[in-house]
């Protein structure tokens, strides 16, 4: 903004200046003083991120600062690192391919992956070589050879949405081969429509409003309301903040069941049980038992609403296998005292009682368990359906329990039919298919076999981060002829890879999204605030490149450029808005204004209970099982056969936790959630990682005992491992940790001292050095990632340096 | 699989004591339509798309049909494809309820007793269909269209045909579907579910 001759003349130092140049007019001295415009000229645009909808600043052309709009009451501080991660040395600048890779293609040593020497193509060449690899692959060993499967986070937009552009590229060039589910909640979507009928997980909760009024107890298992909440798959609304510090004022009480103090319990005063990681279904168990002996479950709802309690029941009384499910035998499972099990029973029947269970349950080995257990625990306290009661699996994530707005949807790009027909259950199984092609496993009653795989081409998504057991993914990672990346930012996905093509990132383009995902809220525009840097492209950009090499660049255009593309999505959703009775302003007043339009919150959505429609009326509003209630034991999954998901709730030991055999081996449970000030990995690449990171590490929550039995004090740099492998930490000493188990938070940049070698230490803090590639049953083939043991000792001599966090060796 | 409960009910229908005449025929309903108590006539029903019916006669603009279903006790207001079944053909009003002919019961795997039942009315000729296969082409285009937009699209076969309609209903905002789109999509993906 150009300084006025006004504002100039008004400062005290314009009149300090005039005075000393002494003389000439105000008007000239105003002129030769004031900045040039062009240099310093200021923009502002709307714009959006997982993090909520917010302003990007430029100045002069260069983006310096993101501020939150107005609309979103609870900014996530982290969101201003964004501006910060544009121009971050881990920039991918221009199109690269491994040395090896050009040398050999198909035929090169894959063992070179991850070593990191790459030389720089140009655009034309870096695509006319992907497209000629696509098409070879595709003609020599099947479209099912090609993977390309990925629910990753990349950046919202619903039109720069990279797993479904190259979904959609992949299709059109004759199919691919896909996933089937979802790495955060496999085990709970694929039980939960068994049980209750839906998936329950992306659905909107029982409303805020219906707790404060009616609930008396609160409990938070496994869950951190006020961590997880500041992102959202589409941008974040941040309802739940206010929800949380209305929840502290009326002073509800809370209880939260969690190996670690977590936030919210701090900021709500809740009492904490400190369970032994993996044992909540033996605690669930334990209190459904107190409930059934002192006559304090509904009867009646579970005649009404459930099938199935009568086969259960002898399993939970100890019938069938002698062990009936008291408080004692779950105090030894738990370590949590009988007699604290026998009372919160009592105090969940005493009263309204919300049970909030976190996705981190489900998580585990036999992680279908939790959220069976937790659905008949609800069932037995008979408030499922009445307001401020039952149970919800949302809360956490996106503000569930917000109030959904009467607005149109919002549709976006689309990938048409895919040809290959088999998927893989993505959330464990990506090194299983790598490593052992023709192999058939068992998947929710059905078989799959896994194709040979031989090139993956991943966009928007970070395997090498997030998939479990990081030494043998290496190893799985060195099977396909062919690795293809779409990043920003060089990543460990982007290091293993053979050819990386830099994309823009989303302040480098134009787009257009909906706040918040429940509730539908807002539609706003993300305008463009700054040219690609680099040799950037958008996905879509490299895609249709690639589609006209392949020969369908209008199917795959359909001839509608990026801003055609917004244009049609908002068209789509005036229409829709038009039938509602809703108006929507002209698209240019919209895209140049103020790139928002709010849609109404109706009086009745604060009064929105889950399942109050089933229980209101159970045989018109059925549930989708076999018997239309909530079933307690479900024919379907007995009949499946499967030892490690019978046909009820049960108990299981997981593969490896403290009170199993291995223990003494490694004597610590390692937890894994998601970060407090990242998304998964995103974000650790800028400035944010300086106000967590311990000795430049990733923070390692440790209690002071067990870190004073390893002579560890706060601050050292340890080394956490296991058979697996090891990574670095930094110590954190602190009682909100319970004995024998440590927190290191997902996401830390993968920082290998041996690029590409298998058994190579991670000198940074990446979680899946030590955890377990093993599925939760074959039910649902979740992921385990909070089923670890490890042991953790003081590195001795001094800490190698960290070097994820620049550029590849260019060769 | 394929259309094998419309196909299944329209036979159902024919073998039921309802052939089809010479001026008879059945059809398909295609989109959302009131069934009245006359051409123009106050409403009785409001019926699915896919919807197999019986046409009893034409008259202009409108159609008299026949329909057949299943209901339970205490849900008298709905027509279900089939006992167990979530699969909605029609919802009633109470004109409808009490208009309806009640015709033999039957018990589910569950023991909740089930109700064979007719209903006749009228509807708007042009809201009847002689094929399936139409329906489920636009059906299917819908679907793909709206519901790759953020993850792989899920194979129909891979839920039930009653666990489709909570699966469906939490997505339908988010793949910016409308009533009508909804209804649509939610009876292809039934028609085109996995056996239980």
């Amino acid at each position: 903004m150009k300084v006025s001759r006004r504002q100039f003349v008004q400062s005290g130092v314009a009149l300090g200046s005039a005075a000393a140049i002494g003389g000439g007019s105000a008007p000239a001295v105003a002129a030769a003083l004031a900045p040039s415009g062009p240099a310093l000229a200021t923009r502002r645009v709307p714009t959006a991120t997982h993090w909520g909808m917010m302003h990007a600043e430029t100045e002069g052309g260069r983006l310096v600062r993101i501020t939150p709009a107005k609309q979103d009451l609870f900014p996530s501080a982290m969101a201003e690192a964004l501006a910060d991660r544009v121009y971050s040395p881990t920039r991918v600048k221009y199109p690269m391919v491994r040395k090896g890779y050009l040398d050999k293609g198909a035929n090169s040593d894959t063992s070179e992956r991850g070593k990191g020497e790459f030389v720089r193509v140009s655009w034309e060449r870096a695509l006319d070589l992907v497209a000629s690899e696509l098409k070879r692959v595709k003609k020599r060993y099947g479209p099912d050879s090609i993977f390309a499967g990925s629910v990753d986070w990349h950046s919202v937009g619903k039109l720069h949405n990279s797993p479904v552009l190259l979904r959609r590229l992949l299709a059109l060039n004759g199919g691919f081969l896909d996933d089937s589910g979802d790495f955060s909640v496999q085990a709970a979507m694929t039980l939960l429509p068994h049980i209750v009928g839906g998936i329950e997980v992306y659905e909107q909760q029982t409303a805020w409003s219906t707790i404060l009024a009616h609930t008396d107890l609160v409990v938070l298992w496994g869950v951190d309301l006020l961590k997880n909440n500041q992102i959202g798959w589409a941008p974040a609304d941040h309802f739940t903040y206010g929800a949380l510090r209305e929840l502290k004022r009326k002073g509800t009480k809370v209880v939260s069941i969690d190996p670690r103090k977590t936030d919210a319990a701090e900021y709500l005063g809740a009492e904490w049980l400190a369970v032994r990681p993996n044992s909540d279904t033996a605690l669930m168990l334990a209190i459904a038992y107190t409930l059934y002996q002192e006559k304090l479950y509904d009867q009646a709802f579970l005649r009404k609403y459930t099938v199935g309690f009568d086969r259960f029941l002898p399993y939970l009384l100890g019938k069938d296998d002698g062990t009936p499910k008291t408080p004692e035998w779950a105090a030894r499972i738990t370590e949590i005292p009988a007699a604290a099990i026998t009372k919160i029973a009592r105090r969940m029947a005493g009263g309204r009682t919300m049970l909030m269970g976190g996705w981190a349950l489900q998580r585990q080995d036999h992680g279908e368990q939790p959220y069976w257990m937790l659905v008949t625990l609800a069932a037995m306290l008979g408030q499922i359906g009445l307001p401020g009661g039952g149970f919800g699996v949302g809360y956490h994530y996106a503000g569930g329990g917000s109030l959904t707005a009467k607005a149109p949807g919002l549709p976006g790009i689309s990938a048409p039919d895919n040809s290959v027909k088999v998927a893989i259950p993505f959330a464990h199984g990506l090194n299983d298919l790598l490593l052992h092609p023709g192999k058939t496993v068992d998947f929710n009653g059905e078989k799959v076999t896994y194709p040979k795989v031989r090139m993956v081409y991943w966009a928007g998504g970070n395997p090498l981060s997030h998939q479990m057991d990081r030494n043998l993914q290496i190893q799985a990672w060195r099977k396909p002829e062919t690795i293809v990346v779409n990043e920003a930012f060089w990543t460990s996905t982007a290091r293993f890879a053979d050819i990386v093509l830099p994309v823009t990132s989303t302040f480098e383009r134009n787009d257009i999204e909906v706040m918040s995902e429940d509730t539908n809220q807002y539609i706003c525009a993300m305008r463009q605030a700054i040219e690609p840097l680099y040799e950037a492209r958008s996905d879509f950009a490299i895609f249709s490149a690639l589609a006209a090499r392949l020969g369908f660049e209008a199917k795959y255009t359909e001839g509608k450029d990026e801003l055609d593309w917004i244009r049609s999505f908002y068209a789509e959703a005036a229409k829709q808005a038009k039938g509602m009775q809703l108006s929507m302003p002209a698209f240019d007043n919209f895209w140049n204004g103020t790139g928002v339009v709010e849609f109404p919150i109706p009086d009745d959505a604060k009064d929105f209970v889950r399942h109050a429609e089933f229980r209101a009326n159970p045989v018109v509003n059925a549930l989708g099982t076999p018997s239309g209630k909530i079933e307690i034991y479900s024919k379907t999954i007995a009949g499946f056969g499967y030892a490690d998901c019978p046909g009820h709730p049960v108990w299981l030991e997981p593969a490896e936790w403290l009170g199993g055999l291995t223990t003494k081996r490694y004597p610590l449970h390692m937890v894994s959630p998601h970060p407090k000030y990242r998304l998964h990995s995103q974000l650790d690449n800028t400035w944010a990682r300086r106000l967590y990171e311990v000795g430049g590490r990733e923070p390692m929550w440790i209690h002071p005992e067990d870190a004073k039995a390893r002579g560890i004090r706060y601050g050292d740099i340890v080394r956490v491992y296991n058979d697996r492998g090891a990574f670095l930490a930094g110590a954190v000493l602190t009682k909100r940790m319970r004995r024998n188990v440590i927190a290191v938070h997902e996401g830390a940049w993968y920082d290998p001292d041996k690029p590409g070698e298998v058994g190579a230490l991670c000198k940074h803090g990446n979680v899946n050095l030590v955890t377990l590639d093993k599925g939760t049953s074959k039910l649902a083939r979740g992921n385990v990632a909070n089923t670890v043991l490890v042991d953790v000792e003081k590195l001795p001599g001094r800490a190698p340096r960290v070097t994820a966090f620049t550029g590849p060796i260019e060769v | 699989m394929a259309t094998a409960v419309a196909v299944i009910q329209a036979i159902a229908l024919l073998l039921s004591g309802m052939p089809a005449s010479a001026e008879q025929s059945h059809a398909f309903v295609t989109r959302s339509v009131p069934l009245t108590v006359a051409p123009r006539g106050a409403a009785l029903a409001q019926l699915v798309p896919s919807t197999a019916v019986l046409v009893v006669q034409r008259n202009g603009k409108f159609a008299e049909v026949a329909l057949e279903g299943w209901s339970t006790e205490g849900a008298e207001s709905v027509f279900f494809a089939h006992p167990g079944s979530r699969v909605i053909l029609a919802t009633l009003n109470p004109a409808g309820e009490q208009a309806r002919r009640l015709k033999e019961s039957k018990k589910d795997d569950y023991g909740t007793l089930w109700r064979k039942v007719r209903l006749r009315g009228w509807v708007r000729g042009d809201a009847l269909g002689d094929a399936l296969a139409p329906l489920w082409t636009k059906a299917r285009a819908l679907y793909q269209k709206r519901c790759s937009s953020c993850h792989a699209l899920r194979s129909p076969d891979k839920f039930t045909a009653n666990q489709w309609p909570t699966i469906l209903r939490p997505m339908a905002k988010r793949a910016a579907l409308t009533g009508e789109q909804h209804a649509l999509v939610l009876r292809y993906l039934q028609a085109h579910a996995k056996n239980h």
